[in-house]
């Protein structure tokens, strides 16, 4: 199945994706995790007749719904708006092997926000009891959303049996299903507790001590952050060998990320757990915000390193990153890139085209989806010092130089059209660089 | 494993259609009711300072706004399903257009609070509250558009070879939004009847709800006949269902009848099948030749659709109990 592809210019197709699928990420988590803390809390404030701590949370599940329900909702729609348009071979096999996966979230999703309105607009409305369960229903149910969907996001680095039964169950309950699901569960715990100190220092009705109280009560959903390191080792441990190792130093920027997410979240654990709740510190705003944007950067950096350690591959073992299936490319390197993969971007006859025009699209389809021209994580300055031989030398190895990059797929004469077209980038770069020299030197 | 499997549809063609039509018609009944709310907004700035019903309207609003998107996801979910290939192609060639529906969902789901803070902090009309609601108008609207130019271009064997008009795009939005304001009117209609018989409501609000509702449903049901080319079998549905709810209404208007309201709801559910009905038969009829659902390789995932099952009936239950728990609050509200 071949699809037009989209060009979003120097912004680049994967970084469109990161953004709204990282948002979408922190809100969701902090979804899950403000559901669970609710009607804990909640239950909490009622046995013990705590009044500051139940007006409080009247507040907070406002912020929850304004936050979580508006740009959280939105933002996982745009997730497959976005994907539909950057990935579409790879979304076509999500869909088809979990549309069930999928149907069963939305249910949950719709007994979550359903729940959740419920629970806000019908505040002191309802006998505590009663209250506490509709919480309660909210916090299983928007738990359960992040258990179905954790499978499907979990799929795509262990597709594990899978590959070779084609099962549904053997696709949702993978491999790294469980450790994932514990890693998201004490993310979302943690964003949780830390949006209570963000709130708790946002309400001007309460006092410092009242503050503090509130603070200390939210703080024990940080404490399971502790459990980062070893949640982290048997995920890693269930993952593919290769994936393992590009995170735990195969790959700069995937290890220093790596490394980031669990200092971090190991590091406001213990705070957690020594600062605020044995010594009962106050966290000001500031603080607040800062271990706000800390566990925002955490979470971020442990997304993208779940994103990065997949590649080469967007399903793996199966699917390439620029949508290639792995079986695929054999044919592709037999056949010739234009006899077997038909291009249905536009009216294209290769025959009549120049080689730079047959290597556009060949580029197009094989490296846009990760390399914009220009601008993020741009082709330009990777080849910008390489002559012709080099770009082929390396295009034809590219799997072996770098174990991330997918191979080239193609026939001896695709690869010279690819180095063609790469060509005229270099040059113009070149150029440009040479008038800029020039105007500089014309100047003196 | 064969790995052409892989890709074989995971449910049968004619079980995916079905689950596409009804949860079609669930969102259109939401996205009613978000209209219903917008009007009693522009109502609230523009008319009456003193208007009855602020309060449940803005939490039907931003109830609505929540479940329109909710129960959007589960048709995009099939239509992806049914017509990936298509549906995929012409989002590509629409391009930052679409991916610009997440940012007027965003805009018009946020305008729709802030009317609320707007409306309590000046006790009534504002500048800035007239500022919010039209951009939620104008954002359901904008999005309306773009959902529509996505339907026209995806039916195409080839969608990113043609160029829809926005003429044509804009008479497909006019029956989608003629659409949801059958499903509005039979809301406010149904309002109007509730309040009509709680004895509580003054009359007057009642009256001019019901009123409202018969102005939306006739205006709707006969722009029908001013969309074009979407097959007469379909008109008469849709257009008997919309008077036969027309008619429930009127009478609801003279007298204070607690049914009347049933036929309105039943008619305009009829009315909103039959649109979904011709708008997909019409797809099939554009796809003919290159989409045929007999030839699709099937490959059922029984054991996952019964989980689905399962969750959806204990979902409903759960939905049930959360709606008895509602009523009993606002009962105790008012004794």
């Amino acid at each position: 199945m071949n699809f037009p592809i989209f060009d979003p210019g120097p912004m680049g197709l994967s970084s469109l994706v990161a953004v709204i699928a990282i948002v979408h990420v922190l809100i969701a988590h902090f979804a899950v995790g403000g559901g669970i803390a609710i009607p804990w809390l909640e239950a909490r404030a009622i046995r013990t007749n705590d009044r500051v701590l139940g007006d409080f949370l009247h507040k907070y599940s406002r912020f929850l719904i304004l936050f979580s329900f508006v740009a959280g909702a939105v933002t996982g729609v745009g997730i497959w708006f976005v994907i539909a348009i950057a990935s579409p071979e790879a979304i076509t096999v999500l869909i088809r092997q979990f549309v069930w996966a999928w149907a069963t979230e939305w249910v949950f999703f719709i007994v979550e926000i359903t729940s959740g309105y419920v629970y806000y607009f019908y505040w002191d409305r309802m006998s505590p009891k009663t209250h506490v369960r509709v919480g309660i229903v909210y916090a299983v149910s928007a738990w359960m959303s992040l258990f179905v969907i954790n499978g499907i996001l979990t799929f795509m680095l262990t597709p594990g049996d899978w590959l070779a039964t084609g099962s549904f169950w053997d696709a949702w309950l993978n491999p790294t299903f469980w450790p994932s699901l514990f890693l998201r569960t004490v993310s979302a715990l943690a964003l949780a507790g830390i949006f209570v100190a963000v709130v708790a220092n946002l309400d001007r009705s309460l006092d410092r001590e009242k503050g503090r109280h509130i603070i200390e009560a939210g703080s024990v959903f940080l404490v399971p952050l502790a459990l980062m390191i070893p949640l982290s080792v048997w995920y890693f441990a269930v993952a593919p060998h290769k994936a393992s190792q590009l995170a735990l130093g195969g790959a700069v920027a995937m290890t220093m990320f790596f490394g980031f997410g669990i200092l971090a979240s190991t590091l406001v654990g213990l705070y957690a757990y020594f600062g605020l709740i044995k010594n009962r510190r106050y966290i000001n705003l500031e603080t607040a915000l800062l271990l706000a944007a800390i566990a925002f950067v955490a979470t971020a950096s442990m997304e993208y390193v779940r994103e990065g350690i997949r590649k080469p591959f967007i399903i793996y073992d199966y699917m390439y990153a620029n949508g290639l299936k792995v079986d695929e490319v054999d044919k592709i390197n037999q056949s010739g890139f234009f006899e077997a993969k038909p291009v249905v971007a536009h009216e294209f006859d290769h025959l009549a085209a120049t080689p730079e025009e047959r290597g556009r699209v060949i580029y197009q389809v094989e490296c846009q989806r990760c390399h914009a021209v220009d601008g993020y994580n741009a082709i330009r300055p990777l080849i910008a010092t390489w002559d012709a031989e080099m770009i082929k030398f390396n295009t034809r190895r590219l799997n072996r130089l770098k174990g991330f990059m997918p191979p080239f797929a193609g026939s001896e004469s695709d690869l010279n059209d690819l180095v063609a077209y790469l060509s005229t980038l270099r040059t113009a770069n070149w150029q440009a660089g040479a008038a800029k020299s020039e105007s500089k030197g014309g100047g003196q | 494993m064969n790995p052409n499997d892989l890709m074989a549809l995971p449910v049968p063609p004619a079980l995916a259609l079905g689950l596409f039509g009804l949860t079609f018609v669930v969102h259109m009944l939401f996205l009613g009711l978000l209209v219903a709310a917008l009007w009693a907004r522009v109502g609230a700035e523009w008319g009456k300072k003193d208007l009855y019903a602020v309060e449940p309207l803005h939490r039907a609003g931003v109830l609505a706004f929540s479940t329109t998107i909710t129960a959007g996801v589960a048709p995009l979910l099939f239509v992806q399903v049914l017509y990936g290939k298509y549906f995929y192609s012409s989002s590509i060639s629409i391009g930052f257009p679409w991916l610009a529906i997440v940012g007027y969902l965003l805009v018009g789901f946020y305008s729709l609070y802030l009317w609320r803070w707007r409306w309590e902090k000046s006790g009534g009309p504002s500048g800035a509250g007239k500022v919010f609601v039209l951009l939620t108008i104008l954002c359901v609207i904008a999005i309306g558009f773009t959902y529509s130019w996505n339907y026209l271009q995806s039916l195409s064997s080839a969608p990113w070879t043609q160029a829809v008009r926005h003429s044509k795009v804009g008479q497909r939005l006019v029956g989608y939004g003629g659409a949801a304001a059958i499903a509005s009117g039979a809301w406010v209609m149904w309002l109007g009847h509730s309040w009509r018989n709680d004895r509580k409501t003054p009359t007057g609000a009642a009256i001019a709800s019901i009123a409202g509702g018969v102005l939306a449903l006739g205006w709707a049901s006969s722009s029908q006949f001013a969309i074009g080319d979407w097959g007469m079998a379909g008109w008469i549905l849709i257009l008997g269902a919309g008077f036969l709810s027309l008619a429930a209404g009127i009478i609801g208007l003279f007298r204070r009848i607690g049914l009347a309201r049933w036929p309105a709801a039943l008619a305009t559910v009829a009315a909103l099948t039959g649109l979904v009905i011709q708008r997909e038969s019409y797809r099939l009829i554009m796809l003919a030749g290159d989409y045929d659902s007999a030839t699709v390789a099937v490959r059922p995932q029984w054991g996952a659709f019964a989980m689905f099952v399962v969750v959806l009936l204990l979902g409903i239950a759960t939905l049930v109990w959360l709606l008895r728990v509602v009523r009993d609050a606002q009962r105790a509200m008012w004794t």
